[in-house]
């Protein structure tokens, strides 16, 4: 950041690994948030996951390589969204209903959220955090675990699919 | 990271972001709304203390109220809602603060800009000027007496603008950490504008020259009303007030693996657990330490009548009891899912 310097490193108290903890993940909960909010389409379990994520987070505190953890994070979240939604859709093959769901955007761009919605999550994701956050594709194929190929296919089908619809904006 | 080329792509990512952005983060869950899993109740209070004893030192490089000089009327014009603009003229350059709203919640990212036009006879103007050009202080006027920032140390450069080409400059926090919210490392971390609740002066201060830095001066500002966003705990409650899920599984945490090695290769026997996360497949090597193994393509580990097997194209090569090597090494980001053990990026398996 521009125009900030650190004189004095000096901590006047003790950390704690939970100091480390707050202070690197605290920035990143909203990003994380409306990160699954987009790839669910579903802002309420969007809200949710986010939050078991942190948990888990801080359960693993001390295995996290400490390189980067917004990715980390939202490697997390991800996983943990691809889970829910197997959960649900087990449900829903249970119970044959869909639960209602609160709308989570404005109509300020609708095309493109209509657009989106017409992806599957895993290609949805894998083309945010390509196209959005930069990742490379063997960076998405971790973050998803899957197959550097799978991912490239994904972001194929997701952007010729996004092309088409949005054709007329 | 890479950028796009594709204009498209970047149409795409510029769209997809606005959208993003635009997605209301509500508040957490008031206490009590969730069950707690019982493994998360050491959790609360350990981040509680982490919030009370977060507050380190960082000696403060500018933390102070800036001179209160202005050497063009500042004319504020706030509409309660509204946007918010004013504006501070000397000669020809004119500096506009402003912000979409007057009025934001303790969740909002807080949209400010600063514009500094030139709207002279000449088709260019040529300043000097440090700090970006702008700096940006925050004064609390009511709810708390906070100052933050104006400080910079940037060498002194050239900017040059035209009636038509103004410089743009977004809020920017500037100032050391003072280790107290909310000037503490989590607001500087933070890459968008929060504030706690009350009314904030925002300068925006331009020290420049013709031929040389630091002669003029213009400093304008604009007020603010924060209100507290409801049921929001603060952006730092976050993980004081750790947020649980009641369809936490309630397990223990697996002890941490003791290494952090880069290690070419692990062998370890092949084990899972079909009811963790919807299955979870590991391999455990002869320390006892667990390996989620990020497979190769065409690879998948996965369960058959509850036993874990390795699959490749559709055909079992390994089940569970077999010892098995990887190849490969730790992917850097990459997070534990099923919490088990240290994730392992496989580039080629050996089945013993």
């Amino acid at each position: 950041m521009e125009g900030i310097a650190f004189v004095d490193a000096q901590p006047r108290i003790a950390r704690t690994a939970a100091d480390d903890f707050t202070d690197a993940v605290t920035p990143h909960y909203a990003g994380l948030v409306r990160r699954l909010t987009l790839v669910l389409d579903d802002h309420a379990a969007a809200e949710e996951l986010a939050q078991e994520a942190y948990l888990r987070a801080y359960r693993a505190w001390d295995r996290f390589d400490g390189r980067d953890v917004r990715a980390w994070l939202h490697t997390i979240g991800l996983r943990l969204a691809f889970n829910e939604r197997d959960r649900r859709r087990r449900f829903l093959g249970l119970f044959g209903r869909r639960t209602e769901r609160e709308p989570w955007t404005d109509a300020h761009d609708g095309s493109l959220v209509d657009a989106l919605r017409g992806l599957r999550p895993a290609h949805r994701a894998a083309l945010i955090l390509q196209v959005v956050d930069g990742y490379t594709r063997d960076e998405v194929a971790e973050m998803l675990n899957v197959a550097p190929g799978t991912v490239a296919s994904w972001i194929s089908r997701a952007k010729a699919h996004l092309r088409e619809a949005l054709t007329d904006d | 990271m890479t950028e796009p080329r594709d204009p498209f792509d970047v149409t795409l990512r510029d769209r997809i972001a606005a959208a993003e952005s635009r997605v209301h983060v509500t508040s957490l869950p008031p206490d009590g709304r969730s069950a707690e899993p019982r493994n998360a109740r050491w959790l609360r209070p350990a981040l509680m203390l982490a919030t009370a004893a977060g507050a380190f030192v960082l000696a403060i490089f500018v933390i102070g109220q800036l001179p209160d000089r202005s050497t063009g009327g500042a004319t504020p014009s706030p509409s309660a809602g509204a946007g918010v603009s004013a504006s501070a003229r000397n000669g020809d350059f004119v500096l506009t603060l402003s912000s979409p709203r007057s009025t934001w919640t303790t969740e909002d990212a807080i949209e400010i800009t600063a514009t500094l036009s030139y709207d002279g006879d000449e088709q260019e103007a040529e300043i000097f000027g440090a700090g970006g050009p702008i700096v940006f202080s925050l004064v609390q006027l009511e709810g708390g007496d906070a100052v933050l920032g104006g400080g910079q140390h940037l060498p002194c450069v050239q900017y040059r603008l035209g009636p038509d080409a103004p410089l743009v400059r977004p809020f920017q926090k500037t100032g050391g950490v003072d280790g107290a919210p909310p000037f503490d490392r989590a607001f500087y971390d933070d890459p968008e504008l929060r504030l706690p609740p009350g009314r904030w002066e925002v300068r925006a201060v331009l020290q420049y020259g013709i031929g040389a830095c630091s002669d003029l001066e213009l400093v304008t500002s604009i007020q603010l009303d924060v209100l507290e966003a409801e049921g929001s705990p603060g952006p730092s409650a976050i993980a004081t007030e750790p947020p649980v899920s009641s369809s936490s599984p309630d397990r223990s945490p697996t002890p941490a693996p003791t290494t952090n090695d880069d290690r070419a290769s692990v062998t370890g026997v092949l084990e899972g657990d079909p009811q963790l996360e919807g299955g979870c497949v590991w391999l455990r090597d002869q320390a006892g330490t667990a390996w989620e193994v990020i497979w190769p393509k065409d690879y998948e580990a996965t369960f058959r009548d509850g036993v874990a097997v390795l699959v490749v194209n559709g055909e079992v090569v390994a089940t569970a009891g077999d010892r098995i090597t990887v190849y490969g090494n730790r992917p850097s980001g990459a997070g534990s899912y099923c919490m088990v053990g240290i994730v392992y990026g496989a580039d080629s398996v050996l089945i013993r």
